[in-house]
């Protein structure tokens, strides 16, 4: 559930590519890299095992 | 008064290398698909980030394909690699400790998260050739207009965004995803 609205708008701005809508598929994708973000910053949240 | 006809691929170089980048993400799409439906490895959380982080980049060289250079194009798929290598580089970091295993198959000695990360490296590594290559061209959208190879190729992303979107809600359902999926959830 949190990585599938990412999905699910990169799939809509493919879609605005094929037809054609360049703005609308720019502003899908900005709204899919921040859901990306979002589920990483979820799913990325525990402590590695290494010393940096 | 602006020429808005569309030229042939082999007049312009830049569409014929967008499209093979292009290509090429599909290509490592649909390995990981080989890997999850034939071999039956499902994908974890950070894989399937990785999988949106090429989806976002092959957007990104779809609309260089489908509208001509831009920068915007270069930045979206700079930008977009540089998220989809940080996903790979963190499942890297997870298993670099010797004696932490690894996560799936390993393909010619490293795992699908260090190819990706290659992968993501690589592609801005092209972009920046391809900033080179464009640099007159940049901000001349609608060249290329429709072509039979972006319409191929755009078809192709878009099947292989379906199938990751319904392999996401397959595998974890309308919850949050398990870090060590076992199977589809769904589908039990």
């Amino acid at each position: 559930m949190i990585i599938m609205p990412s999905i699910l708008l990169t799939v809509i701005a493919t879609w605005m590519v094929t037809r054609g809508s360049r703005t609308v598929a720019i502003i899908s994708w900005v709204l899919a890299i921040l859901a990306m973000l979002g589920a990483m910053s979820y799913h990325m949240d525990s402590s590695l095992n290494i010393d940096l | 008064m602006t020429n808005q006809s569309p030229i042939t691929v082999a007049a312009y170089p830049s569409h014929l290398l967008n499209a093979l980048a292009l290509a090429g993400i599909c290509v490592s799409l649909l390995m990981a698909f080989y890997f999850q439906l034939a071999l039956g490895e499902i994908p974890c959380p950070l894989c399937m980030i990785q999988r949106i982080g090429l989806l976002l980049v092959g957007f990104g060289f779809l609309l260089n394909v489908r509208f001509g250079p831009s920068a915007i194009h270069y930045a979206i798929i700079i930008v977009s690699a540089m998220v989809g290598a940080g996903a790979s580089l963190r499942q890297t970091l997870l298993h670099v400790v010797p004696g932490t295993g690894g996560f799936g198959s390993a393909i010619f000695g490293y795992h699908m998260y260090t190819w990706g990360f290659i992968a993501f490296m690589a592609t801005i590594i092209f972009t920046a050739v391809m900033l080179v290559v464009d640099r007159n061209r940049l901000g001349n959208q609608s060249r290329h207009g429709h072509t039979r190879i972006a319409t191929l190729l755009g078809a192709l992303l878009l099947l292989l965004g379906l199938g990751n979107l319904l392999s996401d809600i397959l595998v974890c359902g309308f919850a949050v995803c398990s870090g060590d999926p076992q199977g589809y959830i769904l589908l039990k």
